[in-house]
């Protein structure tokens, strides 16, 4: 950046010429002034002498100022200054690079020290008033170039810290930190001027004791960064509080020269309670849009770092899965930093620092890190799952793995610089205590996607509101509804043109594509769930002492992002039941002359137009036996029926009951029977299917069938009348057109028609659903065989359209109707009825029971007449 | 590039969100007319998303017979209602005048509702001041007018302004409350 602003004194020509405001320098207030030379010392270079000389004269000028106000420190301070500018312009010192450092700090010390002019309130402040002069365009330019210079600020604190080799690093670094605070300085970022200027005075301080503060950098960079992602939306933002990096900062100051620290927090140091059985308090800003991101984001980080956990686990010491977990409680640390999260901020920076002793290799990588690291995995979790309204963990389990994290890292190396940061920290913690900020006000005018978009450019993704894409493919579907009016037109189709034609294949295509690519938006890949169920099969193996390995297959295929959300709870029961239920302990394994360690296979792969996840085992298998011994039992079995002819497919099904467990003992894990119907509930409310094979010590398999998405179904198109109704294809068993002798008719109790060996009830849709139109004779229309649950029975319709995917779109009507699960639009452009098939047949059934009523009452009537 | 002290560019911003609050400012008492029969009524502007020809309508089964059913919105399928019936006056054929207007509204829990409304003819875009509107009459009895914004007055004529929330509201949720209290008694029987 400074080679950027390097040329003849460009803060001179800018506003008025340079004599003027030496004369106005009376007038002007001193801060005024002071300002004037923080920028006019960014702005020159030792080649350009009349703006040194100009310089030089403007902190004479503010000496004089200074000691007419009896503000001795400033004049001192001022009158260095002006003595280092005579002696770069008159070449007197050897380096000088070094001699402008030492000049911007005499500049710097000499703000700090100016009192307030009490006349003068126009002094540049961090609020938005006072930088409004600020050019736009300039803070833009600035902050996407700080893009790369900031995590390049990062990368160097990090290789600085390890001192062998840093010398040059220690000097970039530096150098870096300098020229950010000038440049802030120019743009009015008063707060992270002051924040780089105390950093780099206590990187002097802290290398003095043989220290390097690596914290106070990292800190600095992460406000940095708030600070960049604010500034991105809005150039003339205030700048966000900075009394997390300041804490860091003051952690390190601590030791050192406590009252130099501008921000020394002002309430007296209680410590917190750490044996306190409340839960935590989180102080939040419930209203700051930046949360849910910040929930969302801490979540996919947690996950990335417990999945790179359990690979430690299996191949330990590849020093990338150290960095990805240092990553990932880094970045939670900064944003929950920049949130205000004080117990966030801890834990992990806590973990963060268990974790560099791991990376310098001053700390070994063993089970008890790693356990921490999964035990600050799960307390942060419910840190941030406690944003969105969850249960907060107690203050005692927080500060007890403080404790753990800190005496786990403090074991190797007492004398870490870092060793010092928690104990500052626990100040800022007592949630009433006074800070010497304000907490940060909800910033209004910024928009949170912008943000976040700022913070993550340069990556491979962008989020986006679901919103938006949901209505960019409405906008799609649109579009094809629209091309088809157009090809289908009289007008058009009428036409023998080549070309025409040819030109319309060609839009067809070019729309088919647009849709299936807008279709694709919406799907994600299962990678985090199954990561997910790594972490579970780890916990559960070990609590129930059990040692099982989990592979995992197809972690790529892609779902509706709807349909990932939703079967993570069923997949948690099948995994859990697997581990508890389906693999054997280690003795029973050997004893079976298996391998000890069982075996969890889970799979995704494409089949048929669906989505098949598989939970395998190589377990004992479902005990056949029990399982009919319980259904009789609990009387769901006929006792007579010999239990050689049950096919096993109808056993297995027993298992899906709400209540029905085999398990000898209820465990913590399972056995209580609730899971594998929230299994099946789950799944078919995503109008999947799950199926269960299973041989007797070899293990089982649960085979969850799903559509690939939730926005589109299969649908047969059927026709009452005039109007069209879609029904689900997956509910259709069969159609076929009756023959009156199949037909019987119940009086007052419908209509029954004879399906194979069964007879089924009749309902007309028409009735159902009051369509004034249609067949009457049910030997001119059709009937469907439909299924949903245990109810089956037979639909009327006029006949069937043809077979077609459509688009689920709701009604609009907040209250939803009986039979009916939503609206498609068809080809034409008409609104079309999905017919929801369990709805619908409950509703038909009510209303023949309430016919029944009626002709029960009349039949007992004519009875007591008689 | 000037670095230092540039005059700002932030009025920019500015003007623009004063020009959108000056443009609503100017609407906020702006109302639709349109007739139902002889009648004149009239529906806030800042509530009309956009007027259209009758499309086709596709009937809900289980709804009272104003629910005229719902139709496809450019992709979208918003329900539709007809003020003719909701406000019982006799059903008409449809004319080359009747139109749908539709309606925005955000209820008291933030959530919006789009849906169309089928009148016989929309008339223009009136300014009534809030001083031209009179509250709703009361007829000494308990008569819920809730979907009567007030009586605006035009040239002599009076305008009944509705309350577009209202209008479905109240009494398509008294429906609604009917049917799951049919339903809830067909179970226990």
């Amino acid at each position: 950046m400074r080679g950027a602003l390097d040329f003849t004194p460009r803060w001179l020509e800018a506003s008025t010429p340079f004599p003027l405001v030496l004369d106005k320098a009376r007038h002007m207030s001193l801060r005024q002034s002071i300002n004037q030379a923080a920028k006019a010392v960014v702005l020159t270079d030792a080649r350009d002498l009349p703006g040194l000389v100009a310089l030089q004269d403007l902190l004479q000028s503010i000496t004089r100022e200074a000691q007419t106000r009896q503000a001795s420190d400033a004049a001192a301070s001022s009158a260095e200054a002006a003595e280092l500018v005579e002696q770069i312009v008159l070449r007197q010192v050897a380096d000088v690079e070094q001699a402008f450092l030492r000049l911007s700090e005499a500049i710097s010390k000499l703000d700090e020290s100016t009192p307030e002019d009490g006349t003068a309130p126009a002094a540049p402040t961090n609020s938005c008033s006072g930088r409004t002069g600020v050019d736009r365009d300039l803070i833009a330019a600035w902050v996407s170039g700080c893009e790369t210079t900031i995590p390049e600020l990062e990368h160097l604190a990090v290789a600085c810290e390890d001192r062998s080799h840093a010398d040059d690093e220690l000097a970039d670094l530096k150098r870096r930190i300098h020229t950010f605070k000038g440049e802030c300085g120019v743009l009015s970022l008063d707060r992270a001027q002051r924040l780089c200027h105390d950093t780099e005075t206590h990187i002097e301080e802290a290398l003095a004791q043989g220290q390097f503060p690596v914290d106070a950098v990292l800190a600095l960079a992460d406000w940095l960064r708030g600070l960049m992602a604010v500034l991105a939306c809005d150039p003339i933002a205030e700048e966000p509080d900075d009394a997390n990096a300041r804490a860091a900062l003051c952690a390190g100051f601590h030791a050192t020269k406590p009252s130099d620290a501008p921000s020394e927090i002002a309430s007296p140091p209680v410590p917190a309670t750490p044996g306190d059985d409340r839960a935590i308090q989180l102080n939040f800003d419930a209203a700051d849009d930046n949360l849910a991101d910040f929930v969302t984001e801490a979540k996919e980080h947690l996950a990335n770092a417990e999945n790179a956990v359990l690979q430690l686990e299996k191949s330990s010491g590849d020093p990338e899965h150290v960095n990805v977990i240092f990553r990932a409680f880094h970045t939670i640390k900064g944003v929950a930093g920049f949130m205000n999260l004080v117990p966030v901020v801890r834990c992990a920076h806590a973990a963060e620092c268990l974790l560099d002793r791991v990376r310098s290799g001053t700390r070994a990588l063993d089970s008890t890190v790693l356990d921490l690291v999964l035990v600050s995995s799960d307390i942060l979790g419910q840190l941030i799952a406690g944003i969105n309204g969850g249960p907060l963990p107690s203050e005692r389990a927080v500060e007890s793995l403080i404790a753990r994290l800190q005496s786990a890292s403090e074991g190797s190396n007492a004398a870490s610089p870092t060793s010092a940061a928690p104990s500052a920290m626990v100040k800022e913690t007592t949630p009433a205590g006074p800070l010497d900020a304000p907490p940060p006000a909800p910033p209004a005018s910024t928009d949170p996607n912008a943000r976040v978009a700022a913070m993550r450019k340069g990556d491979q993704t962008v989020k986006v509101s679901t919103l938006r894409l949901d209505s960019l493919v409405n906008e799609v579907g649109e579009l094809v509804i629209a091309q088809l009016m157009v090809m289908q037109d009289p007008a058009i189709t009428a036409v023998v043109d080549q070309r025409l034609q040819r030109n319309l294949a060609h839009l067809g295509k070019i729309v088919r594509d647009l849709q299936e690519t807008s279709m694709s938006l919406r799907m994600v890949t299962l990678r985090a769930t199954f990561q997910k169920m790594a972490r579970l099969v780890r916990d559960v193996a070990h609590k129930a002492g059990k040692r099982v390995q989990l592979v995992v297959e197809g972690e790529d295929v892609e779902l509706d992002r709807n349909v990932v959300e939703e079967i993570g709870d069923p997949l948690v029961h099948m995994i859990r039941n697997a581990c508890d239920h389906g693999i054997e302990s280690a003795a029973d394994r050997r004893a079976a002359g298996k391998d000890e360690t069982g075996t969890l296979r889970l799979r995704a792969f494409h089949s048929g137009g669906s989505i098949v996840i598989e939970v395998a085992d190589d377990g004992r298998g479902l005990n056949r036996e029990r399982i009919l011994k319980k259904c009789v039992e609990r009387g769901l079995l006929d006792p007579s029926r010999n239990p050689a002819d049950i096919p096993d497919s109808e056993v297995w099904n027993y298992v899906f009951l709400p209540g029905f467990s085999t398990a000898e003992k209820v465990t913590d894990i399972s056995g209580r029977g609730v899971g594998m119907d929230v299994v099946r509930r789950n799944i078919e409310a995503l109008r999947g299917s799950v199926e269960i094979y299973s041989t007797p010590g070899e293990g089982s398999v649960f085979s969850m069938r799903l559509p690939l998405t939730m926005a589109i179904i299969d649908g047969m198109v059927v026709r009452i009348g005039t109007q069209r109704y879609v029904v689900p294809t997956l509910s259709i068993e069969r159609s076929f057109r009756p023959v009156a002798s199949d037909l019987t008719i119940v009086f007052g109790r419908g209509e029954l028609v004879r399906v194979g060996e069964q007879h089924l009830a009749v309902h007309r849709l028409k009735q159902v659903f009051d369509v004034q139109e249609g067949v009457d004779e049910l030997s001119e229309g059709l009937l469907l065989v439909l299924e949903s649950g245990k109810r089956r029975a037979c639909v009327f319709v006029d006949e069937i359209l043809g077979q077609q995917q459509v688009v689920i779109k709701t009604l609009g009507a907040r209250e939803s109707l009986r039979g009916v699960s939503g609206g498609a639009i068809l080809g034409d452009g008409r609104v079309a009825l999905i017919v929801d098939v369990g709805g619908l047949l409950e509703e038909a059934a009510s209303r023949g029971h309430d016919r029944l009523q009626r002709t029960e009452s009349r039949s007992s009537l004519k009875e007591h007449m008689s | 590039m000037s670095i230092v002290e540039r005059p700002s560019q932030s009025s920019t911003t500015s003007t623009t969100n004063q020009g959108a609050r000056k443009q609503r400012d100017a609407n906020e008492h702006k109302f639709l007319s349109f007739c139902l029969g002889t009648e004149t009524y009239g529906v806030e502007i800042l509530k009309v998303r956009e007027i259209i020809g009758l499309l086709a309508i596709t009937p809900l089964p289980q709804t009272p017979p104003y629910v005229r059913g719902v139709m496809n919105l450019r992709g979208r399928i918003i329900p539709v209602i007809d003020l003719r019936l909701r406000f019982a006056l006799p059903a008409v054929e449809a004319t080359k005048e009747t139109c749908v207007i539709v309606l925005e509204s955000t209820d008291t829990e933030g959530e919006q509702t789009v849906m169309g409304a089928v009148v016989d003819s929309v008339r223009e875009v009136q300014d009534i001041p809030p001083s031209a509107i009179e509250p709703p009459p009361e007829f000494g009895c308990e008569i819920p007018l809730g979907y009567i914004q007030g009586m605006g007055k035009v040239k002599e004529k009076v305008i009944l302004l509705l309350e577009i929330a209202e209008v479905v509201g109240s009494r398509e949720r008294q429906q609604i409350a009917q049917a799951a209290a049919a339903a809830s008694k067909r179970e226990a029987a």
